[in-house]
């Protein structure tokens, strides 16, 4: 074999082995582009169904707290319509006891006042012996009331009671403009088996047993029938 | 040609043969961390627009939010002046009803 022949011989195996490595290096080439492109797609789409479930969940939250707010100010508007209505039914309450201070103003009307609540508590203790409570600046009245509610009861009732009254003790005196004690626009607190057993009828116990069971009738006539009501038992 | 001169030749091949592969390994490294590196960068794109459109959805649906408790507050004022106006008219009625029940004596 001379040297042309050796040389075209390498040559083939060279070309062979180089041929050989660009084959190796283009199957290498073409399988890292398909890599690229799947490995490039699958970190894209798992961190993508990441960020979507992350936002899902912060706008959930966001419309939670939207409901959250929402209620807060509902509840903050209707507290505050409330608590206009409580002040104005305050307010009823107070222009009454200015009302009822002057009661008392009307000896002759608040006389026959007087006999009638004392009468009242006579019937309700029910007792032998009773001891009545008025108002210093009541005491002429509460005698004479007195006097005529137990004949009164004897007259109804059939029985005779012994009844005195506090000589000692006095009811607060009414309300006045430069007084800021306590004070009691009338009536009286009558007592029995030496005070084991009261029965208070005085004005201002009467006016607030009088608003606390007329509420509803009260709400009513301020501000006509509920809309929302459903039941009238 | 001495044969010592041929085996280098082959020997050269060989050795090219070996770069041609090893560089298209190194490419292919390469390849992958620049798929990552890609990846990451479409991955910020993708977030920075959700963050956007979350933003405006915020934006909005509290918007909204506070517009509605504006319309509480109007609609809760309505009522009060309301309640105080219907107290006023109908006070001295409630007082007098009041004053009846607290003084008679039904006996």
């Amino acid at each position: 074999m001379d040297d042309t022949q050796v040389n075209a011989q390498l040559d083939q195996m060279k070309n062979f082995i180089l041929q050989e490595a660009q084959d190796k290096a283009n199957e290498i080439k073409t399988k890292a582009t398909q890599e690229f492109t799947s490995e490039k797609g699958r970190i894209f789409q798992n961190e993508k169904i990441k960020i979507i479930k992350e936002y899902e969940k912060k706008q959930k939250l966001i419309e939670v707290q939207k409901k959250i707010n929402l209620s807060n100010e509902l509840n903050k508007s209707r507290l505050s319509v409330l608590k206009v209505r409580e002040e104005c039914l305050r307010d009823v309450i107070k222009e009454a006891q200015k009302k009822l201070a002057t009661i008392s103003d009307d000896k002759d009307k608040y006389q026959t006042i007087l006999k009638n609540l004392i009468y009242q508590g006579f019937v309700k203790l029910n007792e032998n012996k009773i001891q009545v409570v008025g108002r210093k600046e009541d005491a002429g009245l509460l005698e004479k009331a007195t006097t005529e509610a137990a004949a009164q009861y004897k007259k109804n009732v059939g029985k005779s009671i012994d009844v005195s009254v506090d000589k000692e003790r006095f009811l607060p005196q009414g309300p006045k403009s430069d007084y800021n004690g306590p004070t009691c626009c009338g009536g009286v607190i009558l007592s029995a088996l030496e005070g084991r057993i009261i029965c208070k009828n005085t004005l201002d116990s009467r006016l607030e047993i009088c608003f606390d069971q007329l509420t509803p009738v009260i709400r009513t006539q301020l501000y006509g029938a509920s809309t929302s009501r459903k039941f009238f038992d | 040609m001495s044969s010592e001169d041929g085996i280098k030749k082959l020997l050269d091949a060989e050795r090219t043969a070996q770069k041609i592969v090893a560089d298209a390994r190194q490419d292919r490294v390469q390849k992958l961390k620049k798929a990552v590196e890609e990846a990451e960068k479409e991955i910020k794109e993708f977030r920075e627009k959700k963050d956007k459109e979350y933003k405006e959805y915020e934006s909005k649906y509290l918007g909204a939010s506070s517009e509605t408790a504006s319309q509480l507050a109007t609609n809760a004022n309505k009522e009060i002046d309301t309640i105080r106006n219907e107290t006023a008219a109908n006070k001295q009625k409630v007082v007098d009803l009041l004053i009846k029940y607290a003084i008679t004596c039904d006996n």
